[in-house]
């Protein structure tokens, strides 16, 4: 309890690295926001079809949430701290990366029309996607130390995951259930894969962050025993 | 060997006694003698048999309509039916047939579970021009011969007839329905022709006024010349002589409605002589056409560009400066945590103000046509919406015929699905449908009503007195009184309230000038019904939501004119 305290104590959300990460992900996913908002004019439903924006705005977000989370997990094993500071840190910073863009979320919920229970259904599943990937760039970080190999293993990494959760392990993949979500479709008949989703989201984190710890622990007896301090 | 056969048989009369217990489609019939106009709304009659207890059911008439790039549009008809043990039921109803290539489906269905259908292909079945029906008349080339018991009705299902040939039948005949669908039919624009003559001791002996209210002329009497029944008349007043030979009218034609009444004074039609053409009735394709531009010209009020762009723009510069400031104030973090939150409140309250938060955007456009001699007057009206969310939509519609309007340009565009009319009665319509988000639908409506306002000129007293009675129960709106080239401005008429004025306390105003004075909307829906001949008449709006039933969280906007002719 008190090492925990001491962990939120120490947080440190802003830092000149992710301060940019932070703004980049408002700046590039703000334009298609911006740019899906209706102007008070005539019923355009009636016009020519025409590239919706809003649909952009949910993979922009989507995409660039997984992809600076993942990001995060790298420069977190960098740090010399204690396993629980590490990753109270890691994943505070996604969920202010998630805290800071609201309210763009709030703005879609306005523009969609769809309920307030659908929107923070999508968030809470993104954020854990998010935590999920993450804890996976953490161990990635731990186990690689090359910046280069890093880079190369966590985007093939990625990049296998998204395309394999479309054929297997369909709950895993951010883009069916937050298309699920976000559509028009009746979640009535979906509570079973919905909670499969969640679920299986939020063991992932739970098994994810036993195995980092074990692995920062390790790291930092190495540490230890090299002679270096924490 | 023979145990076997029996225990066989018995499991097959066991298998089968639940299926005949169950209710069956016994015939289907279809348009007229199965003849029909594509597009048109056509009369089906679906006789049911029914062996097991008690059961309510429900009727369901479809069609699926694939387009060019295989899209389907489905059009279902539906309606509840109770049967009785051992009930043979009849059931007749009208029925869109819009494509030639696709069977009709009539199902019967129990909790939305299939209990049997049939299909009937009509690909062989359809007429490429409206349909003329011949009533104890003889044999005629593209005439269908009908007896007088199978005449439809309801005035729907006259909508893919263009004429009624009438020939030596009693009109008393026709039953009550009958008659006034028939009146309906006419007025909407169909074409009655009384072949007389010899014919005319039946068709006069009628009791009552309906008949005697159709034709062209009064005092009919049967004359011989050169040894041809000849009918002879006295002209009434608003109908006229449209073919004469040897001085004597062969033909009378009087306007009902937007119809007429032709009586040809022999009871045969001369070869050389052509019934007169008239110009084509207007086109329910032009309403359709006229509601899509009202609702593209609605404006829907949307949370302002401006406001969201320039709070979310002022966020992210403030994230921005705040990144500069993060090394020399550590709690800098949770000031923007509570900024995001508290902006996230604000574009919460600001998106969800009383203004934006309706569903539904709509316009309801109509006209009301109400003739002074005539019992019943014919009330067309679109509706158009636009869906802010994606729901299941439950319309209520008071009208005898309601069918979706699927503009081409839209179509293209966007899957116009599938809906669910349910006739809940005679002049009730129930829709079902699933609205997707930012989606729009048009629906057209009709329906004969009793007049909902009476006008009359007193031209006997003088100065002449206009008298109106507002029997409906909204306002009657800027109402103009013409007479002949001139308009007079009327005013106001409340709910269920008569108005009385001499002409001369009314205020002339010019045609261009009362044009110029209508608001866009109103300018709009009068080019396009107004009938700027009828003398006298009154104009005035009847803006009311009788025909659909409004949801909750919609705006709508009415425009819905009414012209009385004739008073």
């Amino acid at each position: 309890m008190r090492s925990a305290r001491d962990a939120l104590a120490h947080l440190e959300l802003i830092t000149p690295t992710t301060w940019s990460v932070y703004v980049s992900y408002l700046v590039l996913t703000g334009v298609p926001l911006l740019m899906a908002v209706p102007s008070s004019a005539r019923i355009d439903a009636l016009s020519e079809p025409r590239l919706s924006m809003a649909p952009i705005f949910v993979t922009a977000a989507t995409v660039l949430f997984t992809v600076y989370s993942l990001n995060f997990g790298p420069a977190h094993a960098k740090l010399r701290r204690s396993p629980q500071e590490i990753h109270t840190s890691l994943l505070g910073h996604v969920g202010f990366l998630m805290l800071l863009s609201l309210p763009y979320w709030t703005v879609f919920e306005g523009l969609s029309g769809l309920s307030l229970a659908r929107i923070v259904g999508a968030l809470v599943y993104l954020t854990l996607y998010g935590s999920c990937w993450a804890v996976i760039g953490l161990a990635i970080g731990l186990r690689w130390p090359s910046e280069i190999t890093q880079f190369n293993v966590k985007y093939a990494l990625l990049i296998v995951s998204v395309i394999t959760t479309f054929f297997a392990l369909r709950p895993l993949n951010p883009f069916l259930v937050l298309s699920l979500l976000l559509g028009e479709g009746s979640l009535r008949e979906q509570w079973g894969f919905l909670i499969v989703a969640y679920g299986s989201l939020g063991a992932g984190v739970s098994l994810l962050l036993r195995w980092t710890l074990r692995l920062l622990n390790r790291r930092d007896r190495d540490i230890i025993a090299e002679g270096g301090t924490l | 060997m023979r145990r076997i056969c029996a225990w066989g048989l018995v499991t097959m009369a066991l298998a089968a006694a639940p299926v005949l217990a169950q209710p069956q489609i016994e015939s289907v019939e279809l348009g007229f003698n199965g003849r029909f106009l594509p597009g048109a709304l056509t009369p089906l009659v679906v006789t049911l048999r029914h062996r097991g207890p008690a059961q309510s059911v429900h009727l369901e008439v479809s069609q699926e309509i694939r387009d060019f790039t295989e899209r389907s549009f489905s059009e279902r008809l539906r309606m509840s039916v109770s049967l009785a043990p051992g009930a043979r039921k009849t059931i007749s109803l009208d029925f869109p047939i819009r494509s030639v290539g696709a069977p009709v489906r009539v199902a019967l269905l129990a909790e939305d579970q299939e209990i049997t259908h049939t299909e009937i292909v009509v690909r062989e079945r359809w007429s490429e021009t409206p349909l003329i029906l011949g009533l104890a008349v003889g044999q005629m080339p593209s005439l269908e011969p009908l007896a007088p018991e199978d005449l439809p009705r309801r005035w729907t299902s006259y909508e893919g007839v263009s004429r009624i040939v009438w020939g030596r039948l009693d009109p008393a005949q026709l039953s009550a329905e009958q008659r006034s669908a028939l009146l309906g039919w006419l007025l909407r624009g169909g074409e009655l022709v009384i072949v007389s003559g010899e014919n005319w001791y039946e068709q006069s002996s009628a009791e009552g006024t309906w008949w005697a209210d159709l034709l062209p002329i009064t005092n009919g009497r049967v004359m011989r010349h050169q040894e041809t029944a000849w009918l002879e008349g006295d002209l009434r007043a608003g109908a006229r002589v449209v073919v004469s030979a040897a001085g004597r009218p062969v033909m009378w034609e009087r306007p009902v409605g937007q119809g007429r009444v032709l009586l040809v004074a022999l009871a045969t039609l001369p070869e050389s002589i052509k019934l007169p053409e008239r110009s084509p009735p207007e086109r329910a394709s032009e309403g359709d056409h006229a509601i899509i531009r009202a609702l593209g010209a609605l404006v829907v009020p949307f949370p302002a560009r401006e406001v969201i762009g320039g709070l979310l723009l002022a966020f992210v510069i403030g994230v921005g400066i705040s990144g500069l400031l993060a090394t020399h104030r550590r709690k800098i973090s949770l000031g923007i945590a509570l900024a995001a939150v508290a902006l996230s409140v604000v574009l919460f309250q600001y998106q969800h103000r009383p203004e934006f938060s309706n569903e539904r955007y709509a316009v309801h456009i109509g006209v009301v046509r109400i003739w002074s001699d005539q019992p019943i007057a014919w009330e067309q009206d679109w509706y158009g919406v636009f869906f802010r969310r994606s729901q299941d939509e439950r319309f209520v519609v008071a009208a005898d015929s309601v069918r979706a309007v699927k503009p081409a340009l839209w179509a293209a565009a966007h899957p116009a699905g599938e809906f669910i009319a349910e006739i809940v009665s005679p002049q009730a319509r129930v829709l079902h449908f699933r609205s997707m988000r930012d989606s729009v639908r048009f629906f057209s409506a009709e329906r004969m009503t009793e007049p909902l306002v009476q006008f009359t000129v007193h031209s006997a007293v003088t100065p002449p007195q206009i008298w109106v009675y507002n029997r409906s129960s909204v306002i009657l709106q800027d109402a103009v009184v013409r007479i002949g080239q001139d308009l007079y401005r009327l005013g106001t008429v409340a709910a269920q309230t008569e108005l009385r004025r001499p002409l001369s306390e009314l205020s002339r105003i010019s045609p261009a000038e009362w044009l110029a004075s209508l608001p866009e909307g109103r300018r709009m829906v009068w080019q396009q019904w107004g009938d700027r001949n009828a003398s006298p008449a009154l104009i005035g709006w009847l803006e009311d939501g009788s025909v659909w039933a409004k949801a909750d969280r919609e705006a709508r906007t009415v425009l819905r004119l009414v012209t009385v002719s004739g008073g």
